[in-house]
C-alpha cells in the first residue's frame, strides 16, 4: 500500500468536506445545515487521519479524532435542543415541514 | 494484496462521496439523517482498514448509535412524515452497502497496513492522559455544560 489508497482517502475526505461546506451554503433548512456540518466533520477527520499517516503519529490522530467525535455529539445535542425549543415556541414558523412531508415548496 | 487494498480504499472513497452527496442534497430530512448514518459507518470502515479499530467502534457506537439516531428521533418528533412507499431500489442500495461493508472488513483483516499498527485502548488512553489532560478537562467541562443546557432547554415549557 498504499500510497494510492491513502491518497484516495485524502481525495475522498477533501470532497466530503467540500460537499458539507456546499450543503451549508446551499441549504436553507436548519436541520439540513446541521447535517451538512456533520458531513464536513466526517471529511475533516479523514483528513486528520491522512495527516497522521504521513507523519507516522497514530496516537495523535487517534486521540484527536476520539475527542472530536465526542465534541460533535455535544454539538448535535445542543443545536437540536435549541431547534426543538424554537420550533415549539413558534420562533420558527416552519422547520421545512414541506420538505419533511415530501411535498414541493 | 496491495492492489486489493487499493481497490477497497477506492470503493470506500466512492461510497463516502456518494453518501455525503445524498446527505446534503436529498429532499427528505429523515433520509438525509439515514444517509449520514451510512456515511458514519463507511468512515468507521475506513478507520478499521487504516488500523484504528478502537476509533471504528467509537464511531459506530457513539456517533452513529447516539448522534444520528438522536437527529432522526428529534426530526421525527417535530412532524410526522408521510408513509413512503417501499422502493425496491432503496433496498437494493442498502443490500449493496451492507455487502460492501462486510467485504471490506473481511478483506482488511488479513492485509492491515503495518506502518501505523493497531491503536488499542491502552496506548490511546496513555497518550490522552499523559499528553492531553488539559484537553480532557476542557472536554469534560464542555460535555457537562452541553448536557445540562440541552436538558434544560428541552424541558423548558414557558410560553413567552
Amino acid at each position: 500500500m498504499t500510497d494510492v489508497g491513502i491518497t484516495i482517502i485524502l481525495i475522498a475526505g477533501i470532497l466530503v468536506l467540500e460537499l458539507g461546506i456546499a450543503g451549508l451554503v446551499y441549504n436553507r433548512n436548519l436541520v439540513k445545515m446541521l447535517l451538512s456540518l456533520e458531513v464536513s466533520f466526517n471529511g475533516a477527520i479523514l483528513i486528520v487521519l491522512y495527516i497522521s499517516w504521513i507523519l507516522f503519529r497514530p496516537e495523535l490522530a487517534g486521540s484527536l479524532v476520539f475527542l472530536s467525535i465526542v465534541l460533535a455529539i455535544g454539538e448535535i445535542s445542543i443545536i437540536l435542543s435549541v431547534l426543538i425549543y424554537m420550533f415549539r415556541m413558534k420562533m420558527l414558523n416552519e422547520l421545512d415541514q414541506n420538505e419533511i412531508e415530501g411535498d414541493e415548496k | 494484496m496491495s492492489l486489493l487494498l487499493d481497490v477497497v480504499f477506492l470503493v470506500l472513497g466512492i461510497m463516502l462521496i456518494a453518501f455525503g452527496a445524498l446527505t446534503v442534497f436529498h429532499r427528505s430530512l429523515i433520509y438525509s439523517a439515514v444517509f449520514l448514518a451510512f456515511l458514519g459507518l463507511t468512515n468507521a470502515a475506513v478507520f478499521f482498514v487504516l488500523g484504528f479499530p478502537l476509533l471504528a467502534f467509537i464511531q459506530i457506537i457513539i456517533y452513529v448509535g447516539s448522534g444520528v439516531l438522536f437527529i432522526i428521533i428529534a426530526v421525527s418528533m417535530l412532524k410526522e412524515p408521510k408513509v413512503v412507499k417501499v422502493n425496491f431500489g432503496n433496498w437494493a442500495a442498502l443490500a449493496i452497502f451492507i455487502i460492501a461493508f462486510a467485504v471490506a472488513i473481511v478483506v482488511s483483516i488479513g492485509i492491515m497496513p503495518s506502518s501505523t499498527g493497531y491503536i488499542g485502548i491502552f496506548s490511546l488512553v496513555q497518550y490522552i492522559v499523559t499528553k492531553g489532560e488539559t484537553s480532557v478537562f476542557v472536554l469534560l467541562a464542555v460535555l457537562s455544560a452541553a448536557l445540562i443546557a440541552s436538558i434544560s432547554i428541552a424541558i423548558r415549557d414557558d410560553q413567552q
